[in-house]
This record gives C-alpha cells, sequence and structure tokens, in this order.
C-alpha cells in the first residue's frame, strides 16, 4: 500500500472530486457504508453505537480475531486473580444486532475509491471508513527486540498469547527470582499500566514466592499515579518493588533473549522473567496509509474523529494523537462515541455536534481491595483539539482509608462488567 | 417518585457500606422538600449521557458496585451531582468528574437517565 503525502492526496480529491462527496452516495438512495477496521475497545463501540443512534446506516467491522482479550484487567491475569477466559469475548451479539462482523484482515485501503480490501481478495465500498487498529510494537527500537525476543521476553501489551506467556513465566519462576518490568517512554498505551502490573506480581510473588524481586527499568522520570503506588507499594509489598527512572541509567537500551541479558547505560541484568514494554506506534494499516503524518500516532479532529490527513476516514483509540486524552479502552470507547454520532450526523447531511464531553477514568488494582484511579474530562477547542476541562479530573487522594481503597477496586470490577457488556452484550 | 436507596447506592462494594450514599440521600430529600424544580423541557440526544454509560452501563443499568442511575429521579440525580461537585461527600471518582458539567448540562443528563 502507498503512503499518500497530504498535497498528492488533495490531488488526487481534486481529480476525484465527485466520488469524494458522500451526499452523491446517499442521493443514490443507497444505505450509506460505515467499514470499521478493529474490533477492539473502539471499534466495536462504534459499530453498536451506530446501530444505536442510525439503524440505517449498513456497518460492517472487520476485526483480525475471532476473539478480543481486554489488556483491561489484563494484570489481574498476570497476578492470578483472574482467568484469561474472563477477559475475552466473542461478536455474536454485534453480529445479532445486524453488524456485518467479518474475521479477516484488512490489508489495503483506497481512500479514493472508498474501499477496502481484506486477506481473502474481497473488496468492501464505504462512505466512512472508521480504523482502531490499535499499537503494534516498534520492533527494534531496543537492540535485540524483535518479534522472536518476544517470545522469551514477552512484552504482554497486547492481551491474549503473550499474557498467558507471561503468567506461565512467573509460575515457573523459583522463589528468590528477578522480574524486570521495563516501560518505553511516552506516549504508549496505558500509562499506568506498567505499574499495575508491578502491583499486581508483586501480590503473586509475596503470596508464593516472598524472596523475589521486581525491578522497573524506566525509560521515564515519572510514571502516571506515582505516589499513590509508591505509597501502596511500601504498605503492601516493603522493598519488593523496586522503580529505577531513566536518568539513573532505567531505560532499557538492549536485550539478548539468549543469554536472557537486559541492557542500560551503565548496567546488566540476567532476570528469571524479563517483561520488555517497548515504544509503540499505530497500527501497522494506519501506518501503510501515511495517516500519521510521520508522527507515528494519528491526528485527528476531535469533533469527529476524522484523519487530520485524509478525509473520510476517522481513527480512534490509541493509534489516535488524542490532545489531552490519554490512550487507554476508556478513552478509545469515549472517542467511538462521539464518532459514530459525527460519522452518523455527516451522513444524514447534518453538522457534527461540537458539544461533547469525553471522560476517561483509568482504574489500577494494586492489590485485591485495594485501587486507585485517575479521571479527566475533555472537550475540543475551536480546532478540535481534545483539550481538559479545567477543575476536572485528577487523581485518588494520598492517604485515604482502607474504605475508599476498596470502594475503588470493586468500582473498577463494576467498570469493567459494565464497559465489557457495553461493547460486546 | 423517589428512587429506591437501593437503586442509588447499587451493590455495597465487597459487604462493606458505600461511603458517601446514606449523606446523599438525605441531601437528595432535603432539596425535593425545598421544591427545587427541575425543567420538564430539558433534552438530550444521548451525546452528553453516553459518556456516562462507560463506568454506569449500558442506559445507566449498572452491574456491580456502581451505582445505577437508569429511571433515576431527575431531582435525586441533581442533587446527588450538586453534592458531588460541592465537595461535601466521600465521593471516590465522580466528585473529580462532575466538575466537568454546567448546571444545564447536568440537567440534560438527568433527564436522559430518568427516561430509560
Amino acid at each position: 500500500m502507498a503512503k499518500i503525502s497530504r498535497r498528492e492526496f488533495i490531488g488526487w480529491s481534486a481529480a476525484a472530486a465527485a466520488t469524494m462527496l458522500a451526499p452523491i452516495r446517499i442521493s443514490a438512495q443507497a444505505a450509506p457504508r460505515v467499514v470499521i477496521i478493529g474490533g477492539g475497545f473502539g471499534g466495536a463501540t462504534v459499530a453498536r453505537t451506530l446501530r444505536q443512534v442510525a439503524p440505517d446506516i449498513a456497518v460492517t467491522l472487520v476485526e483480525r480475531d475471532p476473539q478480543f482479550v481486554t489488556c483491561p484487567l489484563s494484570n489481574a491475569v498476570l497476578g492470578g486473580l483472574r482467568d484469561l477466559s474472563s477477559i475475552t469475548f466473542g461478536y455474536d451479539v454485534i453480529r445479532d444486532e445486524g453488524v456485518d462482523v467479518i474475521t479477516a484482515e484488512a490489508t489495503d485501503v483506497d481512500p479514493v475509491a472508498r474501499t477496502v480490501r481484506l486477506g481473502d481478495g474481497t473488496t468492501l465500498d464505504y462512505d466512512r471508513l472508521v480504523m482502531s487498529p490499535g499499537v503494534d510494537m516498534r520492533w527494534g527500537a531496543i537492540e535485540g527486540y524483535d518479534q522472536a525476543a518476544a517470545e522469551i521476553m514477552p512484552h504482554a501489551w497486547q492481551a491474549g498469547p503473550q499474557t498467558a506467556l507471561l503468567r506461565n513465566q512467573l509460575e515457573a519462576m523459583e522463589d528468590g527470582g528477578l522480574v524486570i518490568i521495563a516501560p518505553p517512554t511516552n506516549p504508549f498505551r496505558c500509562p499506568p499500566g506498567p505499574y499495575e502490573r508491578a502491583s499486581l506480581i508483586a501480590h503473586y510473588l509475596k503470596h508464593n514466592k516472598p524472596s523475589s524481586k521486581i525491578l522497573i527499568l524506566d525509560a521515564k522520570e515519572a510514571f502516571s499515579k506515582q505516589s499513590l503506588f509508591e505509597e501502596a507499594w511500601g504498605a503492601l509489598y516493603g522493598d519488593m518493588i523496586e522503580w529505577v527512572p531513566g536518568s539513573l541509567s532505567g531505560a532499557v537500551i538492549g536485550v539478548d533473549p539468549g543469554t536472557m541479558t537486559v541492557r542500560t547505560d551503565f548496567d546488566e541484568y540476567t532476570p528469571a522473567v524479563a517483561n520488555i514494554i517497548p515504544p509503540q506506534q499505530a497500527g501497522a494499516i494506519a501506518l501503510a496509509l501515511g495517516l500519521d503524518d510521520g508522527l507515528g500516532f494519528c491526528p485527528i479532529d476531535g469533533r469527529t474523529f476524522e484523519s487530520r490527513v485524509v478525509p473520510g476516514i476517522h481513527l480512534v483509540g490509541d493509534a489516535t494523537i488524542a490532545g489531552a486524552m490519554p490512550k487507554s479502552g476508556f478513552s478509545a470507547n469515549s472517542q467511538a462515541k462521539v464518532c459514530a454520532r459525527a460519522i452518523a450526523a455527516i451522513l444524514a447531511g447534518n453538522e457534527a455536534s461540537d458539544d461533547a464531553v469525553l471522560l476517561n477514568t483509568c482504574y489500577s488494582a494494586v492489590a485485591p481491595d485495594y485501587g486507585i484511579s485517575v479521571a479527566g474530562a475533555y472537550r475540543t477547542d475551536a480546532d478540535g483539539t481534545l483539550v481538559s476541562i479545567e477543575g476536572a479530573g485528577g487523581t485518588s487522594p494520598l492517604g485515604a482509608s482502607e474504605d475508599v481503597r476498596a470502594a475503588e477496586f470493586a468500582y473498577a470490577e463494576s467498570w469493567y462488567e459494565n464497559i465489557t457488556e457495553e461493547m460486546f452484550g | 417518585m423517589i428512587t429506591k436507596p437501593s437503586s442509588i447506592a447499587g451493590r455495597a462494594p465487597l459487604g462493606r457500606k458505600p461511603t458517601a450514599i446514606g449523606g446523599i440521600v438525605a441531601l437528595a430529600a432535603a432539596a425535593i422538600v425545598a421544591g427545587s424544580s427541575f425543567p420538564a423541557s430539558a433534552q438530550d440526544d444521548g451525546l452528553l449521557a453516553n459518556a456516562c454509560t462507560s463506568c454506569h452501563g449500558v442506559d445507566g443499568r449498572s452491574e456491580g458496585a456502581i451505582p445505577s442511575i437508569a429511571g433515576m429521579d431527575p431531582e435525586i440525580f441533581l442533587a446527588i451531582m450538586q453534592a458531588f461537585r460541592s465537595g461535601n461527600t466521600n465521593a471516590t471518582i465522580m466528585g473529580r468528574i462532575v466538575a466537568a458539567y454546567s448546571d444545564e448540562q447536568l440537567q440534560e443528563i438527568a433527564a436522559y437517565f430518568a427516561a430509560r
């Protein structure tokens, strides 16, 4: 698939102006068609919201896998609190609601002809395309860390087999072993995720292999909900978890899976388990189309989530540059609702609203009955950039009571039940 | 009609009593006694309310500890939101989120969930 520069695209658009005008398709009396690539928090929510608000639109959801495993609560699987099956969902309900769910890989998009090609050669026409491709790992950004290395030093930053692999390694580890967790620089999927992971692995080790140690080798100088995590770690896990910032030679610059070696600028480690979370970028299909404008993630207009690079293509979720919104399943879900309503408005010949309030809450479990959170609320400015609403949002308080921590843990579980019900039924 | 306290509180997390809800219901009752009026014309096409369901469940019907808000009396809904906004409760999440909304927006959302 050829990359298209903005300039080239504008040229093509002028040449193909007739096919670019959605109202022409509508006036042809055919039901407008929306194709969605990616069936995660963003894509599944766009599909179901469209069925709800614009039942006349024909919706096709293209997803590579027959089932979706959520990243949220995958750390609970690593900590032995849940089974992988409890965070795995299918598409039957979405299909029953009239969405054409196709299990296939979308291999190519022609934004001028407005077609999507699938792995088996099938072509789908669309009036509006939504991409929710999530993130891909930037293989090679850490020397020696490629797809083969990830089979020995799992990232487990896409839930599923990688999660199971890391869990198996933790179960097989001897007491007294060293676990390294290596988070990347910003931006990356789920900013508090690596630290929740350290917490729940510590919970498992404390009860099963108490002489073990967790070393967080961080590329950053600070992290999400840091003081809350550190307060909890001190109270629950003593000195089991140690965090090393980038300035103290924390950043992992190379690995050798053959010798289980993890290298920073000045130090070398040979852990029993290495969870290397590499830098990330928008999913391959978005990059192949140049939707990232060379930035690694894709700029969008926050009122419609339409690409700033190629008109007619909308993007939601971790693949986007969504201003102040963090990359999270919650953000993707909130964005998807706004995106679906905007598409419904556009295809009906109306203007999309700019009145939405988007939300994100990242709950983190530090242990069973101990939850913390960070919340944010967002709107668009005059340019369609997503900005934080002043005075709203923030983290759980430091020094809160056991009841508050237990309530937030229960809310996290309840949130998960509700949002997955909303996405998958 | 006053919504049953049980549907406001949802299930108490892990056998503990929810921290703030009793006080909120009292506040809500006080608001009703004081005769605060709710504009019946407030409408919402769901754009604002749609964001709430990520936590509070489809149509505001929640599983588990997060309170259900489907069918909630709008005056109670608004009284609870005002209590969260004033910080007079032990809210965990909602106190941080409610600050994002104007009174008008909250009225729209209240009307939306009242009709579910």
